[in-house]
Protein backbone atom coordinates (compact mmCIF):
# COMPACT_ATOMS: atom_id res chain seq x y z
CA UNK A 1 0.00 0.00 0.00
CA UNK A 2 2.66 2.44 0.77
CA UNK A 3 3.76 1.34 -2.62
CA UNK A 4 0.65 2.89 -4.27
CA UNK A 5 0.63 5.55 -2.27
CA UNK A 6 4.15 7.21 -3.53
CA UNK A 7 2.44 6.62 -6.94
CA UNK A 8 -0.21 8.64 -5.74
CA UNK A 9 2.04 11.14 -4.54
CA UNK A 10 3.94 11.64 -7.65
CA UNK A 11 0.48 11.50 -9.53
CA UNK A 12 -0.59 14.53 -7.58
CA UNK A 13 3.03 15.85 -8.63
CA UNK A 14 2.16 15.58 -12.05
CA UNK A 15 -0.97 17.37 -11.87
CA UNK A 16 0.39 19.93 -10.54
CA UNK A 17 3.19 20.27 -13.06
CA UNK A 18 0.29 20.14 -16.00
CA UNK A 19 -1.70 22.76 -14.10
CA UNK A 20 1.33 24.95 -13.52
CA UNK A 21 1.83 24.44 -17.33
CA UNK A 22 -1.63 25.33 -18.45
CA UNK A 23 -1.72 28.48 -16.07
CA UNK A 24 1.94 29.25 -18.04
CA UNK A 25 0.43 28.65 -21.37
CA UNK A 26 -2.83 31.36 -20.53
CA UNK A 27 -0.70 33.54 -19.29
CA UNK A 28 1.74 33.71 -22.49
CA UNK A 29 -1.84 33.44 -24.36
CA UNK A 30 -3.40 36.41 -22.86
CA UNK A 31 -0.01 38.59 -23.36
CA UNK A 32 0.94 37.11 -26.97
CA UNK A 33 -2.53 38.17 -28.07
CA UNK A 34 -2.52 41.21 -26.61
CA UNK A 35 0.37 42.14 -28.08
CA UNK A 36 -0.35 40.90 -31.69
CA UNK A 37 -4.09 41.84 -31.62
CA UNK A 38 -4.89 41.04 -35.23
CA UNK A 39 -3.43 38.25 -35.61
CA UNK A 40 -5.89 35.50 -34.45
CA UNK A 41 -10.16 35.60 -34.68
CA UNK A 42 -11.81 36.02 -31.93
CA UNK A 43 -12.88 32.66 -32.22
CA UNK A 44 -9.67 30.76 -32.11
CA UNK A 45 -8.32 32.72 -28.84
CA UNK A 46 -11.55 31.32 -26.79
CA UNK A 47 -10.60 27.99 -28.44
CA UNK A 48 -7.34 27.96 -27.17
CA UNK A 49 -7.90 29.28 -23.76
CA UNK A 50 -11.16 27.12 -23.16
CA UNK A 51 -8.40 24.04 -23.86
CA UNK A 52 -5.78 25.06 -21.56
CA UNK A 53 -8.49 26.38 -19.02
CA UNK A 54 -10.20 23.01 -19.39
CA UNK A 55 -7.11 20.82 -18.93
CA UNK A 56 -6.41 23.24 -16.00
CA UNK A 57 -9.81 22.66 -13.99
CA UNK A 58 -9.22 18.84 -14.81
CA UNK A 59 -6.11 19.15 -13.36
CA UNK A 60 -7.22 20.79 -9.98
CA UNK A 61 -10.10 18.42 -9.93
CA UNK A 62 -8.14 15.25 -9.86
CA UNK A 63 -5.22 16.83 -7.37
CA UNK A 64 -7.98 17.75 -5.02
CA UNK A 65 -9.84 14.40 -4.89
CA UNK A 66 -6.29 12.51 -5.01
CA UNK A 67 -5.19 14.81 -1.95
CA UNK A 68 -8.06 13.84 -0.11
CA UNK A 69 -7.78 10.44 -1.06
CA UNK A 70 -4.25 10.56 0.37
CA UNK A 71 -5.85 11.22 3.77
CA UNK A 72 -8.06 8.57 4.09
CA UNK A 73 -6.87 5.14 4.42
CA UNK A 74 -10.30 3.34 3.21
CA UNK A 75 -10.41 5.60 0.18
CA UNK A 76 -6.89 4.97 -0.50
CA UNK A 77 -7.92 1.02 -0.31
CA UNK A 78 -10.58 1.18 -2.42
CA UNK A 79 -9.13 3.60 -4.85
CA UNK A 80 -6.30 0.81 -5.14
CA UNK A 81 -8.49 -1.79 -5.76
CA UNK A 82 -10.12 0.31 -8.64
CA UNK A 83 -6.48 0.96 -10.26
CA UNK A 84 -5.40 -2.63 -10.48
CA UNK A 85 -9.22 -3.92 -10.82
CA UNK A 86 -8.23 -6.76 -13.31
CA UNK A 87 -11.72 -6.37 -15.24
CA UNK A 88 -11.52 -2.92 -15.46
CA UNK A 89 -8.23 -3.01 -16.79
CA UNK A 90 -9.56 -5.76 -19.56
CA UNK A 91 -12.33 -2.95 -20.39
CA UNK A 92 -10.16 -0.10 -20.55
CA UNK A 93 -7.96 -1.78 -23.08
CA UNK A 94 -10.83 -2.74 -24.98
CA UNK A 95 -12.25 0.68 -25.22
CA UNK A 96 -9.08 2.08 -26.50
CA UNK A 97 -8.80 -0.81 -28.55
CA UNK A 98 -12.33 -0.26 -30.06
CA UNK A 99 -11.80 3.78 -29.76
CA UNK A 100 -8.93 3.83 -32.24
CA UNK A 101 -10.12 1.24 -34.61
CA UNK A 102 -13.17 3.65 -35.06
CA UNK A 103 -11.22 6.74 -35.13
CA UNK A 104 -9.08 4.97 -37.81
CA UNK A 105 -12.14 4.31 -39.99
CA UNK A 106 -14.01 7.28 -39.72
CA UNK A 107 -11.02 9.19 -40.58
CA UNK A 108 -10.53 8.23 -44.32
CA UNK A 109 -14.27 8.25 -44.75
CA UNK A 110 -14.62 12.56 -43.17
CA UNK A 111 -11.01 12.75 -45.38
CA UNK A 112 -12.89 12.10 -49.06
CA UNK A 113 -16.00 13.86 -47.65
CA UNK A 114 -14.11 16.79 -47.07
CA UNK A 115 -12.23 16.13 -50.73
CA UNK A 116 -15.64 17.93 -52.28
CA UNK A 117 -15.27 20.82 -50.13
CA UNK A 118 -12.06 22.09 -48.83
CA UNK A 119 -8.46 21.32 -49.15
CA UNK A 120 -7.49 22.34 -45.89
CA UNK A 121 -9.71 20.32 -43.99
CA UNK A 122 -8.13 17.26 -46.21
CA UNK A 123 -5.05 18.08 -45.60
CA UNK A 124 -5.40 18.59 -42.05
CA UNK A 125 -7.38 15.14 -41.66
CA UNK A 126 -4.80 13.13 -43.70
CA UNK A 127 -2.05 14.31 -41.09
CA UNK A 128 -4.22 13.60 -38.54
CA UNK A 129 -4.61 10.04 -39.82
CA UNK A 130 -0.64 10.03 -40.52
CA UNK A 131 -0.11 10.72 -37.16
CA UNK A 132 -2.62 8.11 -35.45
CA UNK A 133 -1.38 5.71 -37.77
CA UNK A 134 2.24 6.03 -36.83
CA UNK A 135 1.71 6.67 -32.88
CA UNK A 136 -0.07 3.30 -33.18
CA UNK A 137 2.60 2.13 -34.99
CA UNK A 138 5.02 3.47 -32.25
CA UNK A 139 2.95 2.52 -29.48
CA UNK A 140 2.44 -1.37 -30.32
CA UNK A 141 6.19 -1.70 -30.97
CA UNK A 142 6.87 -0.26 -27.61
CA UNK A 143 4.63 -3.04 -25.85
CA UNK A 144 5.93 -5.65 -28.35
CA UNK A 145 9.15 -5.23 -26.94
CA UNK A 146 8.10 -4.54 -23.42
CA UNK A 147 6.22 -7.89 -23.23
CA UNK B 1 -16.43 -19.96 -18.03
CA UNK B 2 -18.89 -21.35 -15.39
CA UNK B 3 -17.53 -21.49 -11.37
CA UNK B 4 -18.88 -22.16 -8.08
CA UNK B 5 -17.79 -18.90 -7.01
CA UNK B 6 -22.18 -17.84 -6.01
CA UNK B 7 -22.59 -20.82 -4.76
CA UNK B 8 -19.53 -20.96 -2.42
CA UNK B 9 -19.65 -17.38 -1.04
CA UNK B 10 -23.52 -17.96 -0.09
CA UNK B 11 -22.36 -21.56 1.61
CA UNK B 12 -20.10 -19.61 3.61
CA UNK B 13 -22.31 -16.51 4.09
CA UNK B 14 -20.26 -14.06 2.48
CA UNK B 15 -21.21 -11.09 0.44
CA UNK B 16 -20.14 -10.11 -2.86
CA UNK B 17 -18.33 -7.39 -1.07
CA UNK B 18 -16.68 -9.25 1.25
CA UNK B 19 -15.14 -11.52 -1.50
CA UNK B 20 -14.02 -8.60 -3.43
CA UNK B 21 -12.30 -6.99 -0.74
CA UNK B 22 -10.65 -10.34 0.19
CA UNK B 23 -9.29 -11.02 -3.08
CA UNK B 24 -8.44 -7.42 -3.98
CA UNK B 25 -11.46 -6.56 -6.82
CA UNK B 26 -14.42 -4.71 -7.73
CA UNK B 27 -17.57 -6.05 -6.32
CA UNK B 28 -18.65 -5.66 -10.30
CA UNK B 29 -15.93 -8.31 -11.23
CA UNK B 30 -17.34 -10.86 -9.00
CA UNK B 31 -20.67 -9.79 -10.63
CA UNK B 32 -19.41 -10.46 -13.58
CA UNK B 33 -17.47 -13.59 -12.77
CA UNK B 34 -20.44 -15.20 -11.10
CA UNK B 35 -23.11 -14.20 -14.23
CA UNK B 36 -20.45 -15.98 -16.38
CA UNK B 37 -19.59 -12.24 -17.73
CA UNK B 38 -15.84 -12.43 -16.98
CA UNK B 39 -13.11 -14.86 -16.92
CA UNK B 40 -10.90 -14.74 -13.62
CA UNK B 41 -6.96 -14.21 -14.42
CA UNK B 42 -4.64 -17.02 -13.00
CA UNK B 43 -3.79 -14.96 -10.45
CA UNK B 44 -7.70 -13.85 -9.42
CA UNK B 45 -8.52 -17.41 -9.65
CA UNK B 46 -5.45 -18.48 -7.24
CA UNK B 47 -6.73 -15.65 -4.85
CA UNK B 48 -10.65 -16.75 -5.08
CA UNK B 49 -9.80 -20.42 -4.88
CA UNK B 50 -6.98 -19.74 -1.69
CA UNK B 51 -10.21 -17.74 -0.18
CA UNK B 52 -12.16 -20.70 -0.10
CA UNK B 53 -9.49 -23.25 0.88
CA UNK B 54 -9.98 -25.06 -2.28
CA UNK B 55 -7.65 -25.88 -5.75
CA UNK B 56 -8.59 -23.58 -8.37
CA UNK B 57 -10.24 -26.73 -10.18
CA UNK B 58 -12.88 -27.25 -7.16
CA UNK B 59 -14.18 -23.93 -7.94
CA UNK B 60 -13.78 -23.03 -11.77
CA UNK B 61 -15.23 -25.50 -13.91
CA UNK B 62 -12.45 -26.09 -17.07
CA UNK B 63 -14.42 -28.64 -18.93
CA UNK B 64 -14.92 -25.83 -22.12
CA UNK B 65 -11.17 -25.37 -21.72
CA UNK B 66 -10.20 -29.30 -22.05
CA UNK B 67 -13.31 -29.65 -25.00
CA UNK B 68 -11.33 -27.28 -26.84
Amino acid sequence: MENFRNEMRKKVLMYQSISGFTGLCIIFLAVFNRSNPMNVSDFSRGVQLGIFVGIALVTLYYIGKLKNTLKNEDKLKKLYIEENDERRRLIQDKTGKTTTLIVLFSIPIAIVVAGFYSIVVLITLLVTLLFLILTTAFVKNYYNNKY
Amino acid sequence: MKSRIAELRKSHKFSQTDLAEAVGVTRQTITSLENEKYVASLVLAYKIAKFFNLQIEDVFDFSEVEEN
